[in-house]
């Protein structure tokens, strides 16, 4: 275990999309993301599938970085896919044994393998050019007219940036703990299934209990700074829209437009 | 015996995070020494010492235990761990068991220790680190003093009865009480003929425990020899940024005075000295 970056890390590089207003991406990548659940052809799949291989390039990230991001997501992908595939009612196309394919099946299953698999790119593009506290202040930002239902929007973005903050952390400590144990003989990814989850225990436990210690120390450490639910605080950096921004919600809207009008193949 | 050949280790390789952490170290432990580690924080200690079980796979060079390449696949990597026991940093920190008992069962049972040699084992493990009644074992790990949680899991290492006890800082965080009994534990351990590596900051324990030390500055291997030739460094010293212990001070003052002065390594030794000197 010597690589520290797992799904969609920001990659810290000096990419056009890194100097995106976070606001605008976040927007951006959320609408897009619900919007592929109204494309309706494979030919508007090809064309969201090129767009978001053409952002990750400019995102100075590689393909294969993306694919391994994915990894920890790849089982219920597969999972999906492949219920889709056999348990989807209408014309068998191909049976062995109990397994019967359908020719809606195959159709579900490359729609659905095409959502996620867009869904999962367009997000990457998104943590991989957005620094956690940008994301936080943007999504803060966003979902800030909640306010005028009393929805406490500040409280909330500070929760989810803590949260993000200590993801690392507790990575981290995962891997600690994991070798602690290994050094007591502990297998992981070893054994029967029964086997694997019983040796997760040592590593659960300590990792629950350090979260709640550390979490403790946490809230003590900000009161103590002054910290007071509720209250206003002061921003620190300011968010402006530029032209490089207008740009990016052009060619969004254009390649939404276009997945849609272009005709099935 | 255990050997490090020409060993590099550097994370997250092709990123901007990337670091060498070792580079070019070469050493060797031999059977019944006590070896202590010294380095500035981030100068690859842990990582080090995570070598000798497997734990990190050197990127070049090789790791010999016995002769054998650990991170051959013919090994057993168990058996590795078996023989090589590592204390991590606040270990105590890796408690999960319902008692005592199961804590410092774990290690020995996931090695396979039968079950009536393995009382035994947990019986003597505790004793050794000081518990001298039997009921500490249905305690609960959690409900220990700070001291006391320290030597159940260093206890838990032992148990499996390890050749060489590695030790990444055992001392660090504990109160005065506790540090005095655990260099004394620690101190037996040597006496009793384990072969013991410990990371340490104090260079007063650095030079009650370890007859070898090995100094780290950056990933490199700058000192290695005996404590004594170690704290006479005075150029080394200044570049790993260390304080040379009062008592080295003391005795190399009084050398002055007394050209036979042995070296000594606490203050006791020192007045002992001059006892002898003054009352034949
Ligand atoms: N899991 C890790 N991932 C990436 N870098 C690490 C990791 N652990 C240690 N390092 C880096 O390797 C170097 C040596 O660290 P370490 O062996 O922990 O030093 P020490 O124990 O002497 O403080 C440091 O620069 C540290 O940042
Ligand atoms: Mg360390």
């Amino acid at each position: 275990m010597k690589k520290r970056s797992f799904f969609g890390q920001y990659n810290f590089s000096d990419s056009l999309l890194c100097k995106l207003d976070p606001r605008v991406k976040i927007v951006l990548v959320f609408s897009i993301v619900v919007f592929l659940f109204f494309v309706k052809t494979i030919s508007g799949y090809m064309l969201l599938l090129l767009f978001s291989i053409f952002l990750i390039l400019l995102a100075k990230s590689k393909i294969s970085d993306v694919f391994r991001s994915l990894a920890p997501i790849l089982f219920l992908l597969l999972f999906t896919v492949l219920f889709q595939l056999f348990f989807t009612p209408g014309k068998v196309v191909y049976s062995f044994l109990f397994l019967k394919i359908t020719s809606e099946g195959i159709y579900l299953a490359t729609y659905i393998a095409m959502r996620l698999m867009l869904l999962s790119f367009f997000t990457f593009v998104l943590t991989a050019t957005t620094s956690n506290i940008e994301l936080t202040d943007g999504f803060e930002s966003v979902i800030s007219p909640l306010k005028i239902v009393r929805f406490p929007t500040e409280d909330v973005a500070l929760m989810i940036s803590i949260a993000m903050r200590f993801v690392p952390v507790l990575f981290e400590e995962a891997t600690r703990i994991m070798k602690a144990q290994t050094s007591r003989g502990v297998l992981f990814n070893r054994g029967s299934l029964m086997q694997r989850a019983r040796s997760f225990l040592p590593l659960l436990l300590p990792l629950l209990l350090n979260a709640f210690n550390r979490a403790d120390q946490l809230a003590i450490a900000m009161e103590a700074r002054g910290f007071v639910v509720g209250k206003a605080r002061t921003k620190y950096r300011e968010m402006r829209i530029k032209k490089i921004d207008l740009l990016f919600i052009f060619l969004f809207i254009l390649v939404m437009i276009a997945s849609i009008m272009v005709r099935n193949i | 015996m255990l050997e490090l050949k020409n060993v590099f280790v550097t994370y997250d390789p092709n990123t901007i995070f990337t670091s060498d952490a070792l580079v070019d170290i070469s050493l060797k432990i031999k059977k019944n020494e006590s070896v202590g580690i010294v380095g500035r924080i981030g100068s690859g200690k842990s990582t080090l010492i995570q070598l000798f079980n497997g734990l990190i796979k050197p990127d070049k060079g090789i790791v010999l235990l016995d002769n054998i390449d650990i991170n051959s696949k013919q090994v057993d990597i168990r058996k590795v761990r078996k023989k090589v026991g590592i204390v991590f940093q606040y270990p105590e920190e890796q408690f999960f068991a319902e008692t005592v008992f199961d804590e410092v069962a774990f290690g020995p049972k996931n090695m396979g220790m039968r079950e009536i040699v393995l009382k035994n084992a947990v019986f003597s493990a505790l004793k050794e680190m000081g518990f001298s009644s039997e009921k500490i074992a249905k305690h609960s790990p959690f409900s220990l003093s700070g001291g006391e949680k320290r030597r159940v899991a260093i206890a838990s290492i032992i148990a499996m009865n390890p050749d060489i006890l590695v030790l990444d800082e055992p001392m660090a965080g504990m109160d005065f009480d506790g540090k005095e009994k655990l260099i004394k534990y620690i101190k037996n351990e040597i006496k009793n003929g384990r072969t013991i590596v410990f990371v340490t900051h104090n260079m007063e324990e650095l030079l009650e425990i370890a007859d070898r030390v090995i100094a780290l500055d950056e990933g490199r291997k700058v000192f290695d020899g005996r404590v004594r030739d170690f704290f006479s460094d005075k150029e080394l010293i200044e570049k790993i940024g260390i304080d040379i212990p009062s008592v080295v001070k003391i005795r190399n003052k009084l050398e002055k005075c007394y050209p036979d002065i042995p070296f000594c390594r606490t203050p006791l030794e020192i007045s002992s000295y001059l006892k002898k000197r003054y009352r034949p």
